[in-house]
């Protein structure tokens, strides 16, 4: 094998390495209040949660080629790379692939360890604008694009980072409130079993959507590392093995279930109700569908979080922990920011060594950083065991600790 | 830029109203009328006639999901959701 081709088979494995990521970092947007609501078991949760991933992976025939073309400069406008990026025969471009891919795996682990539902489109994008800084300088990103819509990092990223949660939390909040009206006369009979079906129907629209939106992007990443190393030509299309690898990928992610996410968003930020639940579910739906139709490019995740959220504040007497929703909105804005300086301190690392040795360092610190982060999660381990118990607040959490530590 | 992002966002908000927050409020008033059917409400005695009605109720939603479906399913293949009239129709991107 030559250096070439250990280098672009390291950017591919490390492409589905966050897939993977993705898949079990996103599991919570779908699933959380289906869960939570017990509508699902988590188990059947997060099996439904996955076929239907992989189905809406393979659906899509269509090319994401160009999907880093939104916030950097590396790509030509038919998706190709830059011609000046593959003087070297593209090894700076892969280079810059594998820093930001890295960069965005890394905060995606950091922020499952926390329980935070952050974006992984943010972490993907925030990774490659590090590394492209860090490569490229300051003008290989595409700050605002050319002013006359919205484009670039502040127009497909940071404003719709913004606006996203709120839309999602005004739905909410409209449709809880009153579907809360209208269910106040039923028993707990038809409140517990009537509103099931409507929240497995919503959370299941949501599982394929994500299916078809992010396995896409990975996909547009491999690709891109295969042309400009010259192992693929079409524009037009995706490998067969690219897709198929990405769908089945992200479906096993899925499968494994973020469930320190899914903790944090179905019993975190509010306890919810069956008739909660589903407005919730059909809410985030309906907003992601909506905005993806009219070409505004909305975060599954702060969507998803913001409905929880909007539903919470709708229905009569509920507390919302605003202290957990703090935190996930520090969550939020911290994510680009992270995940670019980790893709840019990658690039630096990889470049200094020169690129073959570089990019094996880069695999080895993602793994190190990995294995670490695994280890610590084993400490307070979450699953489908305990993902439903009581909430308890940070304070609760101390206080019981210094008991313990008294009474030993 | 900035108008076009507000732009954007009324467009989507309206949108969320319409859909996210109309539709549960259907499915809500859909298991009401279930209720109603069975005289497990209150102040109603049982009237057949709310089965009817959960069922035209729990029609629209169910249609509404059936197009978010296929919205989904066109998109992957590429091809776009366009409105002829009221009508809901595909065309190629």
């Amino acid at each position: 094998m030559s250096p070439e081709l250990i280098l672009l088979a390291l950017v591919v494995v490390t492409a589905l390495a966050f897939d993977f990521t993705n898949g079990f970092h996103d599991t919570a947007n779908a699933m959380a209040a289906s869960i939570a609501t017990k509508a699902l078991t988590p188990k059947t949760a997060v099996v439904l949660c996955a076929s239907l991933n992989l189905v809406g992976a393979l659906l899509s025939v269509e090319v994401a080629l160009t999907v880093t073309n939104a916030v950097i400069n590396l790509q030509n406008p038919d998706g190709t790379p830059r011609a000046e990026l593959l003087a070297d025969g593209g090894d700076k471009l892969l280079l810059i692939l594998l820093a930001g891919l890295a960069g965005a795996i890394i905060w995606n682990l950091a922020t499952w360890l926390w329980g935070l539902p952050s974006s992984s489109s943010h972490a993907l994008f925030g990774g490659l604008i590090g590394a492209t800084m860090a490569g490229l300088g300051w003008g290989g990103v595409k700050w605002v694009g050319d002013g006359t819509k919205l484009d670039g990092v502040v127009g497909k990223v940071i404003i719709p980072g913004f606006m996203s949660p709120a839309i999602a939390m005004i739905v909410a909040m409209v449709g809880t409130h009153f579907v809360f009206k209208v269910a106040a006369s039923l028993s707990e009979r038809y409140r517990r079993s009537g509103f099931r079906w409507g929240q497995v129907g919503a959370a299941s629209l949501m599982s394929i959507s994500h299916g078809t939106n992010d396995a896409q992007k990975t996909m547009g990443v491999i690709t891109l590392a295969l042309i400009a190393s010259g192992e693929w030509s079409d524009t037009h299309s995706v490998p067969l093995w690219v897709k198929l690898a990405c769908a089945v990928t992200i479906a096993l992610g899925t499968y494994l279930g973020g469930w320190r996410i899914i903790r944090t968003m179905g019993k975190g930020l509010v306890e919810i109700e069956p008739p909660q639940g589903m407005s919730a579910d059909m809410s985030s739906a309906a907003v992601i569908l909506a905005s993806s139709q009219l070409g505004f490019a909305l975060s599954t995740t702060h969507v998803a979080t913001g409905s929880i959220l909007g539903s919470g504040v709708g229905r009569p007497g509920a507390q919302v922990r605003w202290a957990v929703a703090g935190r996930m909105a520090s969550g939020w804005l911290s994510t680009l920011p992270s995940a670019a300086a980790v893709g840019a301190l990658m690039f630096f690392i990889g470049n200094s060594m020169g690129t073959g040795w570089g990019a094996a360092v880069v695999v080895l610190l993602l793994l190190g950083a990995g294995v670490y982060m695994w280890l610590h999660s084993r400490k307070e381990p979450i699953g489908h065991h305990n993902v439903n118990d009581e909430w308890e607040d940070a304070k609760t959490k101390k206080d019981k600790a210094q008991k313990n530590e008294v009474a030993v | 830029m900035w108008l076009s992002a507000l732009n954007g966002f009324w467009q989507v908000l309206l949108a969320g109203l319409l859909l996210g927050s109309g539709l549960p409020i259907l499915f809500a008033l859909g298991v009401k009328s279930i209720a109603w059917a069975h005289g497990d409400l209150p102040d109603r005695a049982a009237n057949p006639a709310g089965k009817l009605v959960a069922g035209a109720l729990f029609a629209v939603v169910l249609l509404a999901v059936l197009l978010g479906l296929s919205y989904i399913v066109a998109h992957g293949f590429g091809y776009t959701l366009v409105w002829n009239g009221m009508l809901p129709s595909f065309t190629h991107k």
